[in-house]
């Protein structure tokens, strides 16, 4: 039998860049190959969209899911979800590092604030607590930073970002690609607040799909 | 490699003699990378209205006007001879050009946009480092895949090629160094010292040291063959964005980037190789675009205006 010289996606992608297959204006190519990809495999849950590490990956995070110190200024946030995989199942064990930066957009290199490496729950769940990141000034939007592996299943680099953003204008759906780096309007995330208003609380869920080695 | 990842706070004390301004290109739109031939006779840039420029150096006569066809480019990368040219876009294209007729020798589309983009010393393979993608290496004229590293978490950041042209050495976002046999890819050595993301790579003249830097803000001397390290720098204020060494092995020059905000100007540190000495210091007006050492042993760094590229020689 001949061996592919491409994998499904690399051949996908050529196609679309010779014009044999197209997309309606409002589906982004990566998004459309990836739906594409799914459909061929017959998946439950399509892999979460992976996005760029960034340079301020470090290794050896705390495992500590209160990243938010009582007198950290910024709002606080709580990032609750769990982590799949493509059938659908959860996975227990899984490590999530996450690292962002404080609310004025600065990161800590020379520490580690604001940077976690936490494990899901036997039933594949995981939360943290912290602030809501500011903006880096070379990036478009807020972010949290997300690596998650699990044995026999590929690792995902990703990020978080958030449908209160001011950069979206209140219509992620339309504005998401205003930062260059998203790729993906999945992985931008409804913010609900709780609390009361001396003590408003931001509220996050951002489930995540890891696909098979 | 010209990605800005960043760029550097630091107060920065004149040292050493301060940089000349030796040649100044007109751009029709502000340019947002730049590329020089290690000959010091031509330099290319791409610019916001999504054009890529070639001129002569050092008079400064333009080449050739390339239009991107609107793509966001992300790296370029020019041949140490300035044959040719190539460019990744945001959209995952990679485009090579003869810089003197302007003509595109290669086209490849890939997954994603590009970390990494570095020529071999002979300009005959080209190395791809895709965001979260493995290392990749192509004949440029032909536009075949020759090869493929190691798939590692992330992606690479940096690329670097030995003066042989025998080894390749990666800065991976895992933190990883590694350092491969360019012909094969078997990976020849590692170091995983680095917290941080290293950002850079260099070898010395000789080929018998990998010199990496990158968030940790530290200089690591690597034995480039067990990837061991030999010796390291005293801790700078902000991370290292690049090195370059001089073609005689015996400088070295460290860009820093403001890690608070990587579009502000880094100072630009000259160090002995031989003994981490600084011997000279700049810090530019404005961010530095690209630039690095001409085979002559000039070093040469450009920074844009609005409507200019200035070239400064710094050494």
């Amino acid at each position: 039998m001949l061996k592919a010289r491409f994998t499904r996606r690399e051949s996908l992608l050529q196609c679309a860049a010779l014009g044999l297959l197209r997309f309606a204006p409002s589906v982004g190519l990566h998004q459309a190959v990836s739906a594409l990809e799914a459909q061929e495999r017959n998946i439950a849950r399509k892999p979460t969209q992976w996005n760029e590490i960034g340079p301020f990956y470090k290794r050896l995070a705390p495992n500590n899911m209160q990243l938010r110190a009582p007198d950290d200024p910024g709002l606080p946030v709580t990032v609750r979800g769990k982590v799949f995989d493509i059938r659908g199942d959860t996975l227990a064990g899984a490590m999530i590092e996450v690292w962002h930066a404080d609310h004025l957009g600065h990161y800590d290199l020379d520490g580690y604030r604001f940077r976690a490496s936490l494990s899901s729950d036997p039933a594949g769940k995981y939360s943290f607590d912290s602030v809501m990141p500011g903006h880096y000034p070379a990036r478009v939007c807020q972010h949290i930073h997300y690596l998650v592996t699990a044995p026999g299943h590929k690792p995902l680099v990703t990020q978080l970002y958030f449908a209160t953003d001011p950069v979206f204008e209140g219509d992620p759906d339309r504005n998401y690609s205003r930062d260059p780096l998203v790729m993906s309007r999945e992985l931008v995330r409804p913010v609900t607040l709780s609390g009361d208003p001396k003590s408003i609380q931001a509220n996050v869920n951002f489930e995540v799909v890891l696909d098979r080695l | 490699m010209t990605r800005p990842f960043a760029a550097g706070l630091m107060l920065v004390g004149s040292l050493g003699a301060q940089p000349t301004e030796v040649a100044t290109l007109a751009t029709p739109a502000k340019a947002t990378s730049f590329v020089l031939a290690k000959t010091g006779r031509l330099a290319g840039a791409v610019c916001e209205d999504r054009k890529l420029l070639l001129w002569t150096l050092p008079d400064g006569r333009m080449l050739q006007t390339i239009d991107l066809s609107g793509r966001d480019i992300d790296a370029i990368a020019i041949s140490e001879d300035g044959a040719r040219i190539a460019a990744g876009d945001h959209g995952g294209g990679y485009t090579v050009w003869a810089t003197s007729t302007g003509a595109r020798q290669m086209h490849i589309q890939m997954p994603f946009y590009p970390f990494a983009l570095v020529f071999s010393p002979d300009g005959k393979r080209l190395a791809i480092a895709p965001v979260g993608e493995p290392v990749q290496i192509y004949d440029p004229a032909s536009g075949q895949k020759r090869l493929a590293l190691q798939r590692t978490t992330g992606g690479t950041a940096a690329i670097a090629f030995s003066r042989d042209g025998g080894r390749i050495a990666t800065a991976g976002t895992d933190t990883v160094v590694r350092i491969y046999d360019a012909r094969g890819g078997e990976l020849l050595a590692r170091n995983a010292d680095f917290l941080l993301v290293p950002l850079t790579a260099s070898f010395t003249a000789d080929g018998k040291q990998l010199l990496a830097a990158g968030a940790d803000k530290i200089i690591a001397w690597l034995d480039a063959a067990n990837g061991n390290v030999i010796r390291a720098s005293a801790k700078a204020a902000d991370p290292v964005m690049s090195l370059h060494v001089s073609p005689d092995g015996s400088l070295v020059a460290a860009l820093l980037m403001h890690a608070d905000n990587m579009l502000m100007a880094g100072p630009l540190v000259i160090s002995e190789t031989a003994s981490g000495r600084k011997v000279q210091e700049w810090l530019p007006a404005s961010l530095a675009l690209g630039g690095g050492w001409t085979e002559d042993g000039r070093l040469l760094v450009a920074t844009a205006t609005a409507k200019a590229i200035h070239i400064w020689r710094v050494r």
